[in-house]
Order: structure tokens, then sequence, then C-alpha cells
């Protein structure tokens, strides 16, 4: 039973991957809004909030709460923070299955996975057997085994109702006599409320840390069981890899930036990657330690003690599965094109060329530079190329990043038109798709809107016939952002 | 996407650091209201270095607050904090040099203190220690000095509506202004009830010298070069107007230089409209107008431009200790000696327009800029004639009493250029929003003429010079140095989104945009060109 399932995803999976035309991870209409509007609907319709207090105040603040991670949930299905990428579902379900059927006393609710397009190297849960898996998580971990325990960790805080206990505490806690009394102790005093306050939060939130660390650790304990009865192999060492998720934009790329363009056979000005800054940002400051990034900071806090606390339960030396190139491959992508959409455009540019220090050589990534200085003339256009390029103090990015954003900080105008051009007219384009190419016939044109009158509606009428021509391109959600509503 | 906070929306930032939560509670909103962040620019030798928030927390005591610094970066990234106790801090300026920032407060035990009854008042008003205190704060988030200066100052108080309590208050004459000097530290002017101090400190908050400096109306500490430190000092003139006079200082020992009046030749009172270093040899410049001796010059008033209350412009130049190191170069148009240029009121003659003084700057070629408008002055002949005729009536000459004999419209910026040899020409026009139609000299709103600004940046590492000029639509962004227009910012976009154009670090601008509708509010640094 297992065996057959088993094939049949990878199957599924496979053919899946071969149908994938142009060379798109995703079609337009596999972004959230559309392709999960009904499992929105459902969501907002068959999930009542649990009676768990008989104190009315209380259960009314639990319903708050739990009505507003439902809203949540449901904002960002609609505001397509999720998409369906058929292979990269499949992958992941299939993995969730096994899980599933080697745990039914344990699981006993299919849970939903939502594919997070996100670059953080993470994975969450809502609640309600719904795991979202980012994209930058795929990107990082090694094996598949290594993302089955992800996998295993977020159904654990399922099994064990984390998100519901952690919701029910704080309405307990904000209903509580104690709160309302520290309170009003607060408002009589003439000094240090701001303290007071702070303090009474704190031994909240101290409290709640601890349960927070105990919960994962909780689900972690609870994940090694998990894979265990799935005969999925388990090494602690995946936890202090997690320590280096926050790393992405210190690691230094292989060569220098411009020789990145001269094999687009475009010579870049070396001195627009330094620059002489009479600012605070190139001066020694140390107001806090910044050797290492502080694990408040961090986005997988306490690596180490979560390693320590299951060593022991490795398992011996096994063979482990690679994650296909293919998944690898669709993850980068889907994460590249939303760190585009949403104007990052260091960090976009910057994983491209870190795609390219692997030896990839597929076009989409030429595809994506162009797209990259595209956004860069459109944002310079709107007087917001500053929030596009987001400039990161120097103690969290290695030397090339730094440059590259420096570059794009100080690079002319009338540069990044030549660039374009020079982009537009490289051999590439011949192994692109129809869409592709049509998007830098849109990207032209919308710029070339800037310099006539009713800028807005010719934007918008572009955006109309890119949408008429190519209704299922991905392409479609960044043409969507020039349709007037 | 939005990338960064807003700096000057305090509420966003602070309730981002506290985290607090339900704010429609009471006690929440009762220590949001005492919390309050004034936000000022960390300058170095003219250049925009990052951005220091000083925050007033919470009173811990009956003399004793929590404050907290917060200090930005160039491109606002929040690159440390600092938190510390002590009495009501009145935050005045700051400067930095090296790697410290200097801070100066007004420190007292008065300040902010609340009372019903004057017995009170009296009593604690005999009570009060107020006293300048400076601290030097390194890189580190350390302070490393702290300075206090004991002042004499009046205390008073004001009815504070919101606590429905009389409130102390105590100011300096002049404030507390602090100006670093490159590599040496900082020099530091306020004023008492009893002197006027002018101090200088080193990087480390040693004091090197100080001077008492003789009394006057109004002290503005003003910039440096590397050997002298200059003070300017006012009297009124008139209502309107004011004298000014220079004092110079040797950096190294507080030497005086002999006190120089800002008064032309013939002892005609100069007018400033910029003070700033000479990007070529860093002398102090000053640059203005001369008014006409029994001058009362009004700079909102279009007749001040168009009926000699200024007579002529000047560029002075202090470069070195003595008299004979004072240059100044003037142009006046009174005498007639500018013709053809400009006639004899001041109208410029190719432009067949008036110019209203607005700014002044030096270039990096070390040519002096003024900026202005054109103002076009035209008699209202028709009502003139009409009263002629209609005299015997008391309708229509009324009506010219009222209007006046011309009618004015105000219409492109220009630039009038006086180079290294003191000659005046028009350098450039650049198109702004003209004001609509032509009106009488008391309607021409403020909004149309006199709320145009003009403030110059200086590109050093380019060696570019740039206007940013403000008028009722538009900022325009100008390269003075390539004579062009290279940008124009809407002030107001699509009913909703309003714009403001603000000085950032070298080679760019900040832009805020603000929707109406969202209540958010947008902000990018943006290369000028």
């Amino acid at each position: 039973m297992h065996f057959s399932k088993a094939l049949f995803v990878c199957i599924t999976y496979f053919v899946l991957t071969s149908l994938n035309l142009s060379g798109q991870p995703y079609s337009y209409k596999h972004l959230s809004s559309s392709y999960y509007s009904k499992q929105k609907d459902s969501l907002k319709k068959n999930l009542i909030c649990p009676v768990w207090f008989t104190q009315k105040s209380t259960q009314k603040q639990y319903k708050e709460f739990w009505t507003e991670r439902l809203d949540q949930t449901c904002l960002n299905i609609e505001n397509d923070n999720y998409l369906y990428a058929p292979a990269i579902n499949a992958y992941l379900e299939g993995i969730v299955q096994q899980l599933c059927l080697a745990n039914k006393e344990l699981i006993d609710k299919k849970p939903l996975v939502l594919v997070d397009r996100s670059s953080v190297a993470n994975a969450y849960t809502p609640g309600n057997y719904i795991i979202c898996v980012n994209m930058g998580i795929v990107d990082f971990v090694e094996t598949r085994e290594e993302l089955a325990f992800i996998l295993a960790h977020e159904l654990s805080h399922n099994i064990l109702t984390h998100a519901e206990i952690s919701m029910s505490k704080k309405a307990e806690w904000l209903t509580s006599e104690e709160y309302t009394k520290s309170l009003k102790e607060v408002e009589k005093m003439k000094y240090s409320k701001l303290t007071s306050l702070k303090k009474i939060f704190r031994d909240y939130t101290f409290g709640k840390s601890k349960h927070s660390r105990y919960n994962e650790g909780s689900a972690d304990s609870l994940a090694i069981v998990l894979l265990k009865k799935a005969n999925i192999p388990f090494q602690a060492n995946w936890l202090r890899r997690l320590d280096s998720t926050d790393n992405q934009y210190q690691t230094p790329l292989n060569k220098p930036i411009a020789a990145y363009f001269s094999e687009y056979g475009i010579t870049l000005n070396n001195q627009l990657f330094e620059k002489k800054v009479k600012g605070l940002s190139a001066k020694n400051y140390q107001f806090k330690d910044t050797s290492h990034i502080s694990d408040s900071l961090k986005t997988h806090p306490d690596c180490e003690v979560r390693y320590q606390a299951t060593f022991q339960h490795n398992t011996a030396s096994s063979a482990l599965t690679p994650i296909p190139a293919d998944v690898k491959e669709l993850a980068n992508k889907i994460l590249i094109f939303n760190l585009f959409d949403n104007l990052n455009l260091t960090a976009c540019l910057y994983r491209i060329l870190q795609i390219k220090d692997k030896g990839n050589t597929d076009s989409w990534y030429d595809f994506m530079l162009h797209n990259v200085f595209f956004g860069l003339q459109y944002s310079s256009r709107k007087l917001n190329r500053f929030n596009a390029i987001d400039v990161k103090p120097k103690e969290f990015i290695c030397k090339t990043y730094q440059q590259l954003q420096t570059y794009l900080e100080q690079v002319p105008n009338e540069d990044i038109d030549q660039l374009l051009v020079q982009l537009g007219n490289c051999n590439y384009w011949q192994q692109l798709s129809a869409d592709e190419k049509a998007f830098k016939v849109f990207a032209k044109d919308i710029d070339l809107a800037f310099s006539q009158a009713e800028t807005a509606k010719l934007q918008s009428a572009a955006a109309t016939q890119f949408f008429k021509n190519y209704p299922e391109s991905m392409y479609c959600e960044t043409a969507n952002h020039f349709k007037l509503k | 996407m939005l990338k960064k906070t807003n700096l000057l929306i305090l509420g966003l930032l602070i309730s981002s650091i506290y985290n607090i939560v339900y704010a429609q509670s009471r006690v929440f909103k009762d220590v949001e209201s005492s919390i309050s962040t004034t936000v000022r620019t960390i300058v170095q030798d003219n250049h925009l270095m990052g951005y220091l928030l000083f925050t007033e927390l919470e009173k811990i005591s009956a003399d004793s607050l929590n404050y907290r610094i917060n200090i930005l970066d160039e491109n606002l990234n929040d690159i440390g904090k600092i938190e510390f106790k002590d009495q009501k801090l009145v935050f005045h300026d700051l400067a930095f040099d090296g790697d410290i920032i200097c801070l100066g407060f007004l420190k007292s035990n008065f300040i902010g203190k609340t009372y019903k009854r004057n017995k009170e008042f009296k009593e604690m008003s005999q009570n009060a220690k107020n006293s300048v205190y400076l601290q030097f704060l390194n890189l580190e988030g350390k302070i490393i000095k702290k300075i206090d200066k004991s002042v004499e100052i009046n205390n008073k108080s004001f009815y504070n509506f919101s606590l429905k309590l009389q409130e102390c208050e105590a100011s300096l004459p002049n404030g507390l202004q602090i100006t670093n000097l490159p590599q040496k530290g900082f020099a530091c002017f306020y004023s008492d009830l009893n002197n006027n101090l002018l101090y200088n400190f080193s990087s480390t908050g040693e004091e090197a010298w100080s001077k008492k400096v003789a009394n006057h109306n109004k002290f503005h500490l003003l910039t440096h070069n590397n050997k002298y430190l200059y003070l300017l000092s006012s009297e009124p003139l008139n209502y309107f107007n004011r004298t000014y006079t220079i004092s110079g200082f040797n950096i190294t020992d507080g030497k005086a230089h002999t006190p120089y009046p800002l008064v032309d030749e013939s002892d005609k009172v100069l007018r400033i409209l910029n003070i700033q270093n000479d990007p070529i040899s860093n002398n102090l410049c000053i640059s203005g107008n001369v008014y006409n001796k029994k001058a009362k010059f009004i700079f909102n008033d279009v007749a001040s431009y168009t009926k000699n209350q200024i007579i002529g412009t000047f560029t002075t130049t202090f470069k070195g200790e003595k008299k004979s190191d004072i240059n100044t170069k003037y142009n006046y148009w009174n005498d007639k000696s500018m013709m053809p240029l400009m006639s004899s009121k001041g109208r410029i003659e190719q432009e067949k327009a008036y110019f209203t003084y607005s700014n002044a700057f030096v270039d990096h070629k070390g040519d002096t800029y003024f900026a202005g408008s054109k103002l076009i002055k035209k008699t209202r002949t028709g009502l003139i004639i009409s009263s002629i005729l209609l005299a015997p009536t008391l309708y229509v000459p009324m009506v010219l009493a009222l209007k006046g004999t011309y009618k004015y419209k105000c219409t492109d910026a220009m630039l009038l250029k006086q180079n290294s040899k003191g000659e005046l020409s028009v350098a450039t026009t650049i198109p702004l929003t003209h004001t609509s139609g032509y009106t009488s000299r008391n309607n021409i709103k403020s909004e149309e003429l006199f709320s145009r600004t003009f403030t110059h940046l200086a590109d050093e590492s380019a060696q570019k010079d740039y206007l940013i000029l403000k008028d009722e639509k538009n900022y325009v962004i100008y390269n003075v140095s390539e004579q062009k227009v290279v940008k124009t910012i809407p002030r107001k976009e699509n009913k909703n989104n309003y714009y403001g154009v603000y000085p950032a670090k070298e080679g760019h601008i900040m832009i805020s945009e603000y929707n109406e509708k969202e209540k958010t509010r947008r902000l990018s640094i943006e290369m000028i060109q």
C-alpha cells in the first residue's frame, strides 16, 4: 500500500515536471488567490472556533486571536504569498503523506501543504494542519530526509496543538485578574509606568519564550518519533546547519561582479562598485557585538541547544537522498521571481549570480537579470530606487554584496537604459519562450510611458495587452501591478 | 513593498520598539503620550552623516527620567542605541567629529514640574538648578564624558491645558549651539542672564579654552575653517530688520579677532542671505543684500524689492584675523552703476522683472549665486485713468487706494551670478509655476511667492551644485553646474499623495511620500541626478 502510493506520487511528480511548458516554474493561475480560493472559502466557512473556555471574556479573547490567525492565513492566500507549483507540491506532499501514513494514530487529519514563495529559509504552521514551506528552506536543505525533518517538526506543532495552546494561554493571561490588576496598578503609578508595563509583558513573554523553547524542543522530539516510524533517518547536525540560514548574503561570489556582465559583452564602470562614503555606515561603530548575528535576530534561534538535545537520536549512518535538482531549480526560480516582483532587487540579483557560480547556464536567469534592471529603471523613475535596493548595513553582508548594492545605488539612469538595450540584444533571448520575449516588450512600453502624458493609462493598457496575449504566464503577476483598478 | 520605517512618524517607531499592544487601553495611552522624540541630523563639516533620535521615555522619580538615543546611519539603518537616566533634559543641539557625537542639553530640576499654587512656584524657582549639559558619546555606545555648566536663566511658567496645571519652563536666550572643529573637537556657545560663553572642547571632552563674549541681542555659532571659528551676533535695527557683527576666534587658543560689523563703507546695514565655507579656500563667506539706509525691508512684501528697500548685493570673505584679510565685493544699482543690466530701482532690464533675493550660495568654482523669483510689476493704467475721470465720485479713488497703482505677477526663478571679479550678471532662469494672473501688492499670496524655497545642495565629490526649488505645485531639482532641470517632483499627485523633498547624504535627496488616504509615509533616498 505504501509502495503503490509512493510510486503514484513519484509518477505524478515526473509527469508534472515534464509538462512544465515554457520553462516557467508555475502558471499565473497557480497563484494562491486563484488556485486556493476554494480552500480559502472552505477555511472561512468550516473552521469554527472551538469553545475552550467557560469564562465569556476569555473565550471572546481566544476567538479574537483565532479569527485573527484565520484571517491572516486567508489574507496570505489572497495576497498570493502562496502558489501551487505542481512539482514542488507533489514532492512535499509525498513526504508529508509518508509521515502521515506511518503515524496514523497521531495524525488524524490530512494536512494542507502550502508553498510559500518567501526566500527566508523557514517553514511554519498557523495550526489546523496547514503547513507552509518557504522556498528558501527548500533551497537551503540538502537532502529529502532533512526536509522531512522540517515537515515533521511542523506536523508535530499541529499534533501537540501548540498554536492553539499558545493562543489560549495568551487569552487567559490577558483576561486574567492578575493582568487587569497589574494594569490598574500601573495606572495609579506616578512614575516608571513604561518600565512597569515592559516588566509585565516581559514576564509574560519570558514565560512564553520558555514555553516557546519548550515548544520547539517538544516538536523536535516528536518529529524524530514521526521520522523513525516512517523509516526516515535523522541527523541532529541539520539543526546546526539551520544556524547558518541567515548567512545567505555573507557568502561571497566566486568572481568580481563585472565578470558576470562581461559574459554578455557588457563592460561595467568599476568605479561604481566603490564609493567614498561620508556617512556613519562607513564608520567602525560597535554598539553591539556584530561578529555574529545575535540569537534573538536569527530565523532559527537556539540551534546549538536543540542539537545537544537531539544528537543522541541520530540514526546510524545511512544513505540520504539528495533533493532532486529539478525541485531545487524550481524553488530557486520561484523565490528569485518573488524577490523581483516585490522589488527586492539587490537580493534578487545576488541570488542570480550565486546560481551562475554553480555553473547553471539556464537562460531563464539571464532573463531575470534583465528584469532586475527593468525593476531598477522603473524604481528610479518612481523615485523609489532606495527602497528597491534595500541597503543593508555592512555587518550583515559580505564585501561582494556590498559592492553590488553600491553599484545599484550609484549606477546612473542613462547607464541602466543602456544596459537594458545591451541585455535586450543578447543571444539568450532566442532560447526563451514567447511570453518571456513579450515581457521584454512590456518592460520597454512601461518605461516609454513615463515620457508621455497619461503614463498610468498607457502602462495599464500595456499590462492589459500582456494579459490578453498570455493569460497563463507567471509574468502576468508583474503586469498586474500596472493595471488600473 | 515598504522597507524603511518612517523616522518622522514617531508612533510607529516607538510602538515597534516597545511592542505596545491594545493601545485603546487608557494606561497604554498614558504611557504613549508621555513619550516624546526629537529627530536631528548628524552633520560633520556640512556633510550629513546620519540621524539621531532622542526620546524621553518616562519619569522614574520626581527628578529623574529615562531616556533613549537611537542612531541611524545615512541610509536610515539603525546602528545602535543607548539608554540612560538623568534629570529633565531639553535637547538642543549636536555635532559630530571623528567618532564622537557631542550632544548638548539644558538640564534642569525645574523645567516640566507642575504646580497649583504660586507659593509652590516661588519655592521651586528659588531651588531651581539649571545647567548646560554636554555628553560626549563614542560609536561603541559609551558616554565617555559629561560636562555640567551651571546657568542663570529666567524661570517662568505656562498653563498646560492637557494636565490642567501650571507647568514650569525656562530656556537659554540663544539656545545651546554646537559645531564640530575638524579633527579638533567641538565649539559650543550659549548665553545665560550673566554671560555669553564660547567654549572649545577636544573630542574627548577636555576643555581647551573658553571666552566670554560681549553682550548682544542674538547669537549664532557659525561655521569655521580649520583655523578660525566665527560667531554672528545681531541687534534689532528696526521692527523688521537686524544689524549683524561677526566675531572671529582662533581655534587653537581662542584669541579673539576684532569684531567686524556687517555694514558697507557708508555704514549701510547688510542683509544676510547665506553663510557658508567657500568650497575652494574653506574661508567663511557671507552673501546678501545692502539695505537702503532708511530701509524697512519686509521679506514678503513686493514693495521691498521694487522700491529700493535693498540697493545692492555683497559677498564678504574672511581670509584671516585682520580687517585687511576681510574682502567684500559689492554691486550697487541705486547709483545707476549697474546699467544696462539693472535699473536704478533694481529692475533687471533684459528680463523686464524685479528680483526677490531669497537665497545665495557659493559654488565649487567660487562664484556667488543669488537665487530668487522674477517679479513683474505693471501699472494699473486703466484704474488710474478711471480715477482721474471719475474723481468726483469717491468709489474709484477708494478702490485705487486699496489696490494700489501697480499690479504684480511672479514668474520663473532666476539666478544672478557674481563672479570672482565681483561682476554681477543673469546666470539663468528656471521655469517654475507662475502666480495666476496679476494681483495687487497685498493680495499676492504667500504660498505662491514667498513660500517658494531655494535650497542649495553641494555634491563635493562630483564637484557639482544643485538647487532644490519649491513652488506652489512642484519641487524642481536644478543642476546649477550644467544649467539644467534634472527632476521635477509634484508636491501632490493623484489626490492622495503628498511629496516632500529634503537634503540627504551627499549627492542625494530624501523624498517623503505621504498617502493621505492610507495614512502611510514612505521615505526614499534617491540620487539627486
